[in-house]
């Protein structure tokens, strides 16, 4: 429709090459039997792919040739997460290869961040940011993970020419795979961005029970944790970062969403009862052209948000927090009824459909909660005002 | 360039023709004083405006779309009418699509140059099953003899012809023993009593036809196929439909505000967390619609189809009814008036009302629903039970035969 591959990211047709190497990829090692012994496996997720990802140049999608990366944007980003969410390939994708170098952009220039996106890109180091959502849930007075007064904003002090960071961080992703913390902390009125080892003394993490088999969740807390400054960060900039993130994540649910929507389809087609396939019952048709109505929309959805946030368009808010509950409350709808409609079957811990519809209750809140996008929306059309 | 050149021609040459020949004060042809539609529509036609891609044969200048279009703008500008008759005059474009050269001979220009045909397909027990139409043609001599009733006409008052469904073979399946007429609506025995609708509007009527006639060379296809013939009408009132003339130019177009965000201001509901919620959930439905339909247009661009296109209708339905029911939440009971003085009421349960037109109109829905889960994802078909059967065993409301 337009053409603005030509001023972000990289070509049309090299995005379209990307995505077909992935999907290859994909469908070539990632079966549901693989799946399943990735998320089960300690880390949750599959080393063996990631790697053969970061030779292919896919974990620095965002990160720039220099550095190792592919020079792209978050169109790319949103493509790539369709495809990973439709084979439920979950990683680090999203904190490593997403908000990782969209926080540190700033300090691009910088050797020691310039050192991290190197690693990033080459496969070599799993950059966990955490905490970094927190101040702005503060700001904006929501309701998401970090808020609850149990975590707040991380501290730091220093002290003879050293950071230390003190604090808790309630939620964080994949931390007994991460090579490098990032951490967004508080002093003196500014935030910066911070990077520390995860074995530092005073640094302890425990690991938590999550709902979705998918997920790596831990608890952390910062006891005068040695930790090297990088770069300060306002407020808007994290806004920036979590948009990314959230972009990411509304991909990985229109793909998702689609994957589930089309296996169901087929189930519909292929299981008989009183004689006849049971997709031919109207009851089944009508639950299925209004979800067909939402999966649809999470794509269109998606696709318009991350470009409008790759070419910084005006309507870049508004469209990011109208895909982030679209997709929130689309992915767990369309898992929920895939499950109805598939019927006992699927409430079997051996069928597919349980393993979507538990990673779309955690993508209802990872980055956010889906009433507080809405409340995003609503503020800012009332800007028209 | 050429093209280009050709159209930059072709706008003189029409506007050229349209300062000699109309007045865009009077609104009527050059020094007539009021106006007159079919002296008016000649001119028109003759002119090579009214069907510009259609061949010169048939009334037309052979132009493509685009080209066309430049005699659409002119008008507009004009305000004249008579533009783009080969889009939405459904009865000229079914007669010149299938009807012999005869029939075109005979009726096309009268079509081109008068009001625009009804449409006579639905009837009281023939609504979301339209293929069981009950409206009895019969031959004698060289005319047929119709009986029957056909309801949710427009326009059935001022057509002079109508595009009529009827029913031929009693024996033969449902689908098999229908034909397709041009019908002349001005005559004995056609009766047209306006509907009533919810919103208080008329915008439809019933039609009684009692002993009508219509000659045998009216038929529009074969005689007995008139399902097919159907179909490709039907397909051309869809492209209508598609290119939005439909849709109601309402409030929302004048300002960027939603106007539910303007109503919910003016009604002090900003502040109230659960009604803001649901607002914005209502809006997003609106918001999507057209992010579909922009991945529709750039779909149909790319490979000269949408399946997307399809959905439209469906959501349609979910916007306007959850706009309509959120006005009525920020409104609060203040719904219970209605009339002049309370305009906010007065909208909101107007709009209530006419929402049904999306979800009934054109195919209620759940018929949509089958289409687009048999047609698009591929389940497959429900049991029909009058299928292969004679139509006058199949069981139904009515009690004639």
């Amino acid at each position: 429709m337009k053409q603005e591959e030509d001023t972000v990211g990289i070509s049309a047709e090299d995005r379209q090459a990307m995505c077909e190497m992935l999907e290859r990829l994909l469908v070539e090692h990632f079966d549901d039997t693989r799946m399943r012994q990735a998320i089960e496996s300690e880390e949750g997720f599959d080393r063996g792919l990631w790697t053969q990802m970061a030779e292919l140049g896919l974990l620095g999608i965002l990160i720039s040739e220099e550095r190792g990366g592919i020079g792209g944007g978050l169109q790319e980003v949103e493509a790539f997460m369709e495809i990973a969410g439709k084979a439920l390939f979950t990683s680090p994708y999203i904190s490593s290869s997403v908000i990782a170098p969209t926080l540190l952009i700033g300090g691009a220039s910088e050797e020691p961040v310039q050192n991290l996106l190197g690693e990033i890109a080459a496969g070599e180091s799993i950059v966990v940011p955490t905490g970094f959502e927190v101040p702005l849930f503060t700001r904006n007075g929501f309701t998401g993970v970090g808020s609850d007064g149990n975590s707040g904003m991380l501290r730091s002090e220093l002290d003879h020419g050293n950071w230390s960071i003190n604090g808790e961080v309630e939620f964080a992703q994949y931390i007994s795979s991460a090579d490098k913390l990032l951490l967004v902390a508080e002093h003196a009125e500014k935030l910066h961005v911070y990077v520390c080892e995860p074995g530092a003394e005073g640094l302890s993490s425990r690991l938590l029970q999550s709902n979705d088999q998918t997920l790596r969740l831990s608890t952390l807390q910062f006891k005068n944790v040695a930790a090297q400054q990088l770069i300060e960060v306002n407020l808007d900039h994290l806004q920036v970062t979590l948009d990314a993130a959230l972009a990411a994540s509304a991909g990985e649910q229109a793909g998702a969403s689609k994957e589930v929507f089309a296996r169901t389809i087929d189930y519909l087609k292929t299981r008989f009862q009183f004689g006849r396939p049971i997709g031919s019952f109207q009851a089944l048709k009508h639950m299925v052209a209004d979800l067909l109505v939402e999966v649809e929309s999470m794509t269109s959805v998606a696709r318009a948000a991350a470009e409008a946030l790759a070419t910084d368009s005006k309507q870049k808010d508004s469209l990011i927090s109208l895909a982030a509950f679209t997709c929130k409350d689309g992915f767990r709808h369309v898992t929920a009824e895939a499950i109805q409609l598939h019927g006992g079957i699927a409430y079997t811990l051996e069928h597919f459909a349980h393993l979507y519809w538990r990673r779309a209750q955690s993508c209802r809140w990872l980055y956010g909660a889906p009433n507080d996008s809405r409340e995003r929306y609503l503020s800012d059309l009332e800007k028209l005002l | 360039m050429n093209d280009s050149n050709n159209r930059n021609a072709l706008r003189e040459e029409v506007e050229a023709w349209l300062d000699q020949n109309w007045d865009s004060e009077k609104l009527c042809e050059k020094g007539a004083g009021t106006y007159d539609e079919k002296s008016w529509l000649s001119k028109v036609v003759d002119a090579g405006y009214a069907v510009p891609s259609w061949p010169k044969e048939w009334y037309g200048r052979g132009l493509n779309g685009r080209d066309g279009s430049v005699i659409e703008k002119a008008f507009m500008a004009r305000k004249a009418q008579g533009w783009g008759r080969d889009r939405f005059h459904l009865g000229a474009i079914t007669i010149y699509k299938l009807g012999s050269k005869e029939l075109k001979d005979e009726l096309l220009y009268e079509l081109l140059t008068g009001p625009i045909c009804c449409l006579l397909y639905s009837e009281p027990n023939a609504g979301s099953d339209l293929a069981g139409v009950r409206t009895k043609a019969v031959l004698d001599g060289d005319e047929y003899l119709v009986n029957g009733q056909k309801v949710w006409t427009s326009n059935a008052q001022e057509a002079e012809y109508g595009m009529l469904l009827t029913r031929t073979d009693w024996q033969a399946p449902k689908h098999k023993g229908m034909t397709f007429f041009i019908f002349p609506m001005k005559q004995e025995g056609v009766e047209v009593l306006p509907i009533n609708q919810i919103t208080g509007e008329s915008e439809f009527s019933e039609v009684f036809i009692t002993d009508a006639k219509v000659p045998a060379r009216f038929i529009i296809g074969e005689l007995d196929s008139g399902w097919s013939s159907f179909q490709t009408a039907i397909a051309s009132e869809r492209l209508i439909m598609g290119q939005g003339v439909t849709e109601r130019i309402g409030r929302s177009a004048q300002s960027k505000v939603p106007p539910l965000v303007d109503l919910a201001k003016r009604n002090n509901k900003l502040s109230d967390p659960v009604l803001r919620q649901e607002l914005a959930q209502t809006l997003s439905y609106r918001h999507l619609n057209s992010l579909n339909m922009n991945r529709a247009k750039a779909e149909f661009v790319q490979k000269g189809a949408s399946s997307l296109m399809m959905l439209g209708k469906l959501a349609m339905s979910r916007v306007q009814h959850g706009e309509a029911k959120t006005a009525g939440n920020i409104i609060g009971h203040r719904v219970l008036l209605d009339g002049d003085s309370y305009p906010d009421s007065q909208n909101g349960n107007f709009d209530a009302a006419k929402a049904y037109m999306n979800s009934i109109g054109g195919g209620t829905d759940q018929i949509q629903k089958n289409i687009i889960s048999e047609r698009l994802l591929g389940l497959p078909k429900d049991q029909e039970l009058d299928k292969n059967i004679p139509f006058s065993e199949v069981k139904s409301n009515s009690t004639e035969s």
